[in-house]
């Protein structure tokens, strides 16, 4: 069974592919808005991962904590500078200036950092599993996405912050009633969201040994919005689920697709991608797991 | 003339059943009240028969056609107009052209003489002076007129009425109460309207009273006879009325 | 409203092109985001539904032109119509499939549902090597074959930008049939409050893809026009290039959305704007557009055009639409 080993590798970075989602995803959830600046921060991640490794020697686990402080702090930005000014202007306004708002950052990345291809490899050895030879670095990338997406639904679950936000996800008005600073819940989950989005940057590039580039967010971007529409959009351990699913779909995709030869298979899986994502959002636009 | 047939209408909500076997005609130019308490089913039972809502059970007639499954617009085009509870007027919009829609669509003129029908629209109410004003300047009486003439326009043979009356004076609400039982009488326009606050007012004016209660219908009639039912006067009162 | 001002700007415009062909160039690419702006108006601007795969119908009237040149030989000039016909149909297609997918979902569902179209078929043509894949398709041989060398030197000068402000001019004319009728108040009724229009009898899906294959069709002859026409070359990685919605979004913004003349002032004013930041800060010129954007959208929504129509008397309204 040759397929094996693309189903295990799918899944793996379908972990991350999962973690870099959660942030969408809440930030839906609790907002209703789409941030489709998102890819940009994954961008930022995977520049503090860079950076961080070869110019201080941080590893990547340190650099995930040091992005997850970092998006806080831009997802708090984000919030007073854009959203909270729009929200009365309406759903269009928001949309468009966070549109621009992700292509101002990939620019200012690309005129401070330049448009190369770049990357790393931080190597703590590997194990063979089923055919795949898997590098512990993945693994680990694997895992801290698993332990991020199930302490955020424990988060949401257990702690009175996550029970006001999911109040505010069910209703707006209503949790303003019973005395919920719906405010605050919007402020915490925009910086809570790009946070987790950063450190998922920083994840992602232990996948992509010389994938790091300004430009890198536009395809993130569209990634997690498919993952996070197939997991329901605002629900985090469905576009976790969906994560691993689009990971194995995208992994075996591309077997089957050097299998044929005719096509270039990495493109074809992103063809691919956004074919799901019109027919989920025709078929099934509450996504495809209910948790 | 029976305009509207509703059989044995059923809408759950989860394990709720908001409205629970309800019945009823309704003839042309006939005002109708439907009185309850918030959560008796009212609403929903307007969102039934304008389309936005169907049901899990039950028929609804119109002019002798089944409309249960059609959508709201299609409803809309065959002649039911909807004024909402919290006036949906188009903001940015003038006055004179959120009338203008409902007589070209609702009402199927073409633009020249949706125009005319809009401005008279317009003079039937009484906002025709303020028909170049931004409909998001009017106040409150007037965006609940506005409702009115954006529905007549649309040349309905059934107005739905959402709590129309929520929110006016006293006085507003004797002018809008009478306009809308002259469309009636004047003009063969069939109407039901919900009431829940000063329902005496409204509805001792109406032909016809239904009261909801739980998703049903627990008395009908004249409005004399139907709101001193020992019944309805239970559920608004607790205990039978002495 | 009158549309006279708007087409009169496009008219002159065009007449400069031919009398002074030397400065074609130049009014070509003002011309662009005009006519570009004007066309995500359409949409744009008369739903307040935003497309970010939007750039994608600027590609199919592109790769029109350029399929027809370079896989059916022969046609002599009747080419050129051929091709351009084809982009067009091959815009508002997609427009239709998109549209009748995804324009049932609001707002932003719609946004994500588009959110891949631009990258996703960009891929679908690299990754299956259709039409030139990565390669892209090169059509200055094709042209000097098809219509003879100076005929075709003149078209991809002031044939490319005369067809620019056709299309430009084109956009105002359907922007003015589309507002002057039934279409106008259902769409004012469906982007301010699209339940009640629902409620009105009015059906929204229809026209709501009826200004996004409008809008497609005119990006589609403006793609076909710039990119095949004027630059005789279609690249993926150019007519697919996703900023160019923020461009069209940026003159839309700028000049006053769901106005008719704000597109022209937009576009005058972005293409020197940015030729300026291009002059003092080489290379930042994207960065300069999606900070205006940015700064419009937040502090002047209503754009140049729409916050003077505010403050003129309605008489003087009707000419500045």
């Amino acid at each position: 069974m040759e397929v094996i080993p693309y189903f295990l590798s799918g899944l793996i970075i379908g972990s991350v592919y999962g973690l870099i989602t959660l942030g969408l995803s809440l930030i839906f959830g609790v907002l209703r808005v789409a941030n489709v600046a998102h890819g940009s921060f994954v961008m930022i991640g995977a520049y503090v991962a860079f950076f961080g490794f070869t110019l201080w020697g941080a590893p990547p686990p340190a650099a995930g904590i040091g992005a997850l402080a970092l998006g806080a702090g831009l997802g708090a930005l984000v919030y007073y500078v854009v959203v909270k000014p729009l929200m009365k202007a309406g759903e269009l306004n928001i949309l468009v200036a966070l549109f621009a708002l992700g292509l101002l950052i990939a620019e200012a990345a690309r005129m401070a950092w330049g448009p190369d291809f770049r990357g790393y490899t931080w190597s703590i050895g590997s194990v063979s599993l089923g055919g795949l030879v898997l590098e512990l670095s993945k693994a680990l990338g694997a895992l801290t996405a698993l332990a991020t997406a199930v302490g955020l639904e424990v988060f949401l679950r257990r702690t009175y912050f996550g029970r006001a936000v999911r109040a505010v996800v069910q209703d707006p008005v209503g949790a303003q009633v019973v005395g919920i600073d719906v405010e605050r819940v919007f402020l915490l989950s925009t910086a809570m969201g790009v946070g987790i989005t950063t450190m998922g940057g920083v994840m992602l590039t232990l996948f992509i040994p010389v994938g790091i580039n300004p430009y890198m967010g536009g395809i993130y971007t569209l990634i997690s919005f498919v993952i996070a529409v197939m997991g329901g959009l605002g629900s985090i351990m469905g576009a976790y689920m969906a994560g691993l699913l689009f990971g194995v779909f995208q992994s075996v995709g591309y077997y089957v697709f050097s299998l044929m030869g005719f096509a270039q298979p990495f493109e074809m899986a992103l063809f691919l991608a956004f074919v799901l994502l019109l027919l989920i959002l025709l078929f099934k636009p509450t996504g495809l797991f209910r948790l | 003339m029976t305009l509207l047939k509703v059989e044995h209408v059923v809408k759950k909500f989860g394990g709720l059943r908001a409205v629970d076997g309800v019945s009823f005609a309704l003839d042309r130019g006939e005002f109708l009240a439907v009185v309850g308490p918030n959560g008796s089913g009212k609403t929903t039972l307007l969102n039934l028969i304008n389309g936005v809502y169907k049901p899990d059970e039950g028929r609804i007639f119109f002019e002798g056609v089944d409309v249960t499954e059609l959508p709201p617009y299609k409803r809309a085009r065959l002649g039911m107009s909807r004024a909402f509870q919290v006036p949906r007027p188009f903001p940015e919009s003038t006055v004179l052209d959120n009338v203008v829609v409902g007589a070209l669509f609702n009402g199927g003129y073409d633009l020249r003489r949706a125009r005319e029908v809009a401005e008279e629209a317009l003079r039937y109410v009484g906002l025709y002076d303020k028909r170049h004003e931004l409909a998001g300047r009017l106040t409150f009486n007037e965006l609940r007129l506005l409702e009115l003439a954006r529905a007549l326009a649309g040349n309905p043979k059934l107005l739905l009425l959402d709590e129309v009356m929520a929110g006016l004076t006293p006085k507003e609400i004797d002018a809008m109460v009478q306009l809308i039982r002259k469309m009636a009488e004047e003009r063969g326009i069939a109407a039901i309207s919900l009431v829940e606050h000063r329902m005496r007012a409204v509805a001792q004016l109406a032909h016809r009273v239904i009261v909801m209660h739980q998703g049903k219908i627990i008395a009908e009639g004249p409005p004399e006879k139907a709101l001193n039912d020992p019944k309805v006067v239970e559920v608004y009162l607790g205990r039978p009325w002495r | 409203m009158k549309p006279y001002i708007p087409l009169g700007i496009y008219l002159a415009l065009m007449a400069a092109a031919f009398a002074a062909p030397e400065y074609s160039k130049l009014i070509a690419s003002v011309a662009f985001f005009m006519a570009l702006g004007q066309a995500v108006n359409i949409f744009v601007g008369l739903t307040r539904y935003v497309d970010f795969g939007y750039v994608a119908f600027l590609a199919m009237g592109a790769y029109g032109v350029g399929v027809v040149l370079t896989y059916l030989p022969g046609l002599g000039l009747a080419a050129l119509p051929v091709g351009i016909a084809l982009g067009v149909a091959m815009a508002a297609a997609l427009a239709a499939v998109v549209g009748a997918i995804a324009l049932r979902l609001r707002g932003a569902y719609f946004a994500i549902a588009t959110i891949g179209v631009n990258e996703g078929l960009k891929h679908l043509i690299v990754g299956a090597n259709i039409w030139g894949g990565g390669a892209g398709l090169i059509l200055s041989s094709a042209m000097f074959r098809e219509f003879g060398r100076e005929t075709a030197l003149f078209l991809s000068t002031v044939g490319s930008t005369a067809l620019i402000l056709f299309a430009g001019a084109l956009a105002v004319v359907a922007m003015y049939l589309i507002q002057s009728g039934r279409a106008g108040y259902a769409l004012a009724a469906v982007r301010q409050d699209e339940d009640a229009a629902k409620v009105m009898g009015i059906n929204p899906t229809k026209y709501k893809l009826l200004a996004f294959m409008t809008s497609a069709s005119l990006s589609g002859l403006l793609g076909a026009s710039y990119f095949a026409v004027g630059n005789m070359q279609v690249f993926p990685e150019n007519v697919f290039f996703i900023e160019y919605i923020l461009d069209g979004m940026a003159v839309m913004f700028l000049g006053g959305a769901a106005t008719v003349t704000g597109p022209i002032v937009g576009g005058l004013i972005y293409y020197f704007a940015r030729d300026l930041v291009g002059q003092v800060w080489p290379g930042a010129q994207a960065l300069v557009t999606a900070l205006l954007v940015f700064i419009i959208v937040v502090l002047l929504p209503r754009g140049i055009v729409g916050t003077l129509r505010l403050h003129l008397p309605p008489k003087a309204r009707e000419w500045l639409p």
